[in-house]
């Protein structure tokens, strides 16, 4: 029986292979738009710089919240 | 457009203005290129930059530029490019005399603006000054510019990937921590009876060879427990080591394991399951546990003996039950020796494997450090 921060651990791992994912998508849709010859400042861009902002903070907490079970022990 | 150089055969053919295929393809190609649209009445063109004097350019030379669309991709694999990609870099390389690595960035803006050699070479004398007087490129000696969205994504990017390298650090030494290390003190309670909690002979009432082991893993000076933990802190696997001071070596006698660990096994320490099996990465993090054990114990005890230091530590096959993951040590040829007294059958009647050996280092007045 798993105790409650293996119960933990293994949801954080879930969502951050979830998170993973979705950061191989988006650079997915990234480099389709550069093989397209897309301009830098494009305004497509932006909503696309919003996901992976998005993607990256929420990596960041994921991270926060592991390195949290690690130091408790 | 100046037309006083006489086209040859081959550029004749190759812009369409005879033979049998007349639709000048190759013409509008190079006219777009130009940026001569006046010349041509099609009114969907769109030039997003001009190249003054291809036509010439390329018609003068054309066994040259034709030469450019054999290339190397970035494999250095041999490929043949667009005939627009080839004349465009035939043209920006042969624009000027006097084109080199470190001024191709020059002849790249000025000819596209079509200006002359005269002042391509002023350009490159200029800046070739500033560069040996040493003038700092910006005048706060860094670059500072607005990002495009494309750059700001690739740093976001950038620093995602950074973050994954981190949780992935994180979560393996998670992982470690499931089962943790002790060596065990002598006075501790469970080592009379290790074998309840390891599933073999170690205790001290065992008719078997156990019952030797785990008396001397209390009273014997030189033997003592190295537990694994798991993540309620119960030992659910233990091995017995012997170390001998004088000849700087140790013999552990093998590593139990916990019944619940060992399902499937189809004779000692051999599995009938795969290694990627959950199974056995369980063992292999139980064996990860020992190594950190042995690594912590070898550190410590070449800081208290300097002079003679740990150089060796063997483990027995006998009823080993991580043998799987010791097996991709070394075999010893010969067995080190532990007194009979402490029963290691283990180790002395069967085969040994070398879990540690000290390099021998070289220190700085040539002498060995063994």
């Amino acid at each position: 029986m798993m105790n409650l921060k293996q119960t933990k651990f293994i949801g954080l791992t879930m969502e951050l292979d979830l998170k993973v994912r979705e950061y191989k998508m988006l650079c997915d849709k990234l480099n389709e738009l550069k093989e397209n010859k897309i301009e830098p400042n494009d305004e497509r861009l932006l909503a696309l710089q919003e996901l992976f902002q998005q993607n990256h903070d929420e990596i960041e907490k994921i991270n926060a919240q592991l390195k949290e079970i690690e130091e408790k022990g | 457009m100046p037309l006083d150089v006489v086209p040859n055969q081959e550029f004749l053919k190759f812009i369409s203005i005879q033979g049998d295929k007349k639709n000048f393809q190759n013409l509008e190609l190079i006219l777009n290129l130009e940026g001569n649209l006046n010349n041509i009445s099609y009114d969907d063109f769109e030039v997003d930059e001009s190249y003054p004097g291809i036509f010439t350019k390329v018609m003068s030379n054309f066994n040259k530029a034709k030469s450019y669309r054999d290339t190397l991709d970035e494999n250095g694999k041999p490929i043949k490019v667009s005939w627009e990609r080839a004349l465009k870099k035939f043209y920006l390389n042969n624009k000027y005399l006097g084109v080199t690595d470190e001024n191709a960035d020059i002849s790249r803006v000025f000819s596209r603006k079509g200006l002359s050699q005269e002042i391509f070479d002023m350009a490159n004398e200029l800046r070739q000054k500033a560069k040996e007087e040493n003038i700092p490129e910006h005048i706060l000696n860094k670059p500072i510019r607005e990002e495009s969205i494309l750059e700001s994504i690739e740093k976001i990017k950038s620093q995602t990937e950074k973050e994954l390298v981190n949780t992935k650090e994180i979560i393996e030494e998670l992982y470690d921590k499931q089962f943790t290390y002790e060596w065990l003190s002598k006075y501790d309670p469970h080592n009379s009876i290790m074998g309840l909690f390891c599933s073999c002979c170690a205790t001290i009432t065992s008719n078997y060879y156990g019952g030797e082991i785990a008396k001397s893993s209390v009273i014997a000076p030189d033997v003592q427990n190295l537990v694994v933990k798991d993540i309620k802190g119960d030992i659910i696997s233990k091995g017995t080591m012997y170390i001998n001071k004088e000849e700087g070596y140790a013999v552990i006698n093998d590593f139990e394991i916990n019944q619940k660990y060992r399902n499937r096994e189809k004779s000692p320490g051999k599995y009938d399951v795969e290694e990627t099996s959950s199974e056995e990465q369980e063992r292999e993090m139980i064996f990860k546990a020992f190594q950190r054990g042995l690594s912590a114990f070898v550190k410590e005890y070449d800081r208290q003996n300097p002079e003679n230091p740990l150089k060796q530590i063997n483990i027995g096959m006998g009823y080993n039950r991580l043998k799987r993951q010791v097996e991709r040590f070394k075999k010893e040829t010969s067995n080190l020796s532990v007194p009979r007294e402490y029963s290691f059958l283990d180790a002395v009647a069967n085969e040994q494997y070398i879990l540690y050996k000290r390099e021998e280092k070289e220190i700085e007045n040539g002498e060995q450090d063994r």
